[in-house]
């Protein structure tokens, strides 16, 4: 039951867009994955075909149900989706305060899905300092703090790596690991912006994401990166993260070894 | 004739003669933009639930089977009747006990060191949709006649009672 939270401290830094593609990434390799939205954007269904006039989710009824999983919907086979939903005012701040003063709020209401040992739940979070990143302090075992390859997500790095955005180190988790978004190695400040990363990161840099036309066309085509571009340089960084991933949060699928069927219906 | 002018004084400022100028078809705008889910869903005012993307394609709520083989199964254990109503009232109706049919076998004394707080220790526990009428019926009827059921009891309607157990 690993949950991953994806976060940053700066808006539009693509989290929503790597938080689905990384579940769709891990889905695709055989994890059993949750991926839930905490940002009451409400954008995170959108990748995975909800129409936008769906509005189904668990946050408006988060205080009077003790289990949000039946909100969760299947996307695959291996794959769901529990959506924010749309919320009024007085529900948002009715989410957003018992998540600061209800210390088991998120495990009580996870805790159907958090339960099952090989599932993997990745958190989407709003943007910046919030509640949903407090309360998420005590459950998260990963964090992915995505920053764009920019001056301005890079000058936020000393806050995240001084603990002044998350409150504190995760305790006795995996740990905490970065994602660069966007990178364009045609400019120049992107490239060495990116270069200034990877040195500083080293081994806590999951990977960068190069900018690539076909992120924003998968967006606006509700499906994964992976299914409208296999083979785009954006495909292929969100593979790589999400086989580091796998490797950091002990994912194994089978037993490694190949065992051939004559047909998939056979016992 | 004036996008031709442009053209020629473009080719003439940047000197390159051997441009292949190539107009976009102004019709094929509107069937673009169609391809997009998003596009064509905001296009269309946002109210189609199945517009712009497949139905087979969206996402469907977790189904009371999805985790759970044998439902019929969940009939048979012992303890559900036990669980206490007013700790269920709040639970969902199918997917946390979905999602149970999936944990392997935990021994109670880990369960309850992994989740300290009182309500998630009930969530586990959830019985309310096996709360079927017969259930009910038949643990409502036990209460009363809990300290009668020895001999005097009359043999037709402990009969019926052991019937309604089926």
């Amino acid at each position: 039951m690993p949950l991953v939270c994806v976060c940053s401290p700066k808006g539009g830094v693509g989290k929503t867009t790597v938080a689905a593609n990384l579940a769709y990434a891990l889905a695709r390799s055989g994890s059993k994955v949750l991926v839930v939205d905490f940002d009451s954007q409400n954008a995170l269904r959108l990748h995975f075909g909800v129409p936008i006039a769906d509005n189904r989710g668990f946050v408006a009824q988060s205080g009077t149900l003790s289990d949000w999983s039946q909100f969760i919907l299947k996307v695959g086979p291996n794959l769901f989706l529990l959506p924010c939903g749309e919320v009024t005012e007085n529900e948002r701040i009715l989410f957003e305060d018992n998540l600061m003063n209800e210390p088991m709020f998120i495990q009580r209401g996870l805790s159907a899905v958090l339960q099952i040992p090989d599932m993997v739940v990745i958190a989407d979070m709003p943007p910046g300092r919030n509640a949903a990143l407090k309360a998420m302090e005590a459950v998260a075992d990963m964090r992915i703090f995505v920053l764009l390859a920019d001056t301005a997500s890079l000058s936020l790095l000393p806050l995240i790596e001084q603990h002044k955005f998350m409150n504190k180190p995760l305790n006795n988790k995996m740990g905490e690991y970065y994602v660069v978004n966007q990178s364009d190695m045609r400019r120049t400040l992107s490239r060495d912006v990116t270069h200034f990363f990877e040195q500083r990161l080293q081994n806590k840099l999951l990977g960068t994401i190069h900018r690539d036309e076909c992120v924003p066309e998968a967006n606006a085509s509700q499906r994964a990166i992976m299914d409208i571009s296999p083979v785009s340089a954006a495909a292929f960084d969100l593979d790589q993260i999400s086989k580091k991933v796998a490797v950091i949060l002990g994912l194994s699928v089978g037993d490694g070894a190949y065992h051939h069927t004559a047909s998939i219906y056979s016992s | 004739m004036s996008k031709y002018d442009d053209v020629q004084q473009f080719k003439n400022k940047i000197n390159m003669k051997d441009i292949d100028y190539k107009e976009f078809p102004k019709d094929d705008g509107s069937s673009a933009l169609h391809r997009w889910a998003i596009v064509e869903q905001v296009a269309e005012g946002g109210n189609g639930i199945s517009s712009g993307i497949e139905r087979s394609m969206q996402p469907t709520p977790v189904s009371a089977t999805e985790f759970s083989p044998a439902p019929s199964l969940s009939l048979n254990q012992p303890t559900q009747p036990n669980v206490a109503p007013a700790q269920n009232q709040a639970l969902p109706r199918h997917v946390s006990h979905d999602f149970k049919q999936t944990i392997p076998p935990v021994s109670e004394p880990n369960r309850s060191e992994q989740f300290a707080a009182p309500v998630v220790s009930s969530a586990p526990q959830s019985s309310q949709p096996l709360d079927t009428k017969r259930f009910k019926k038949m643990f409502s009827k036990k209460t009363p006649s809990a300290g009668n059921t020895g001999r005097d009891t009359l043999l037709k309607p402990l009969l019926e009672m052991i019937a309604s157990c089926r």
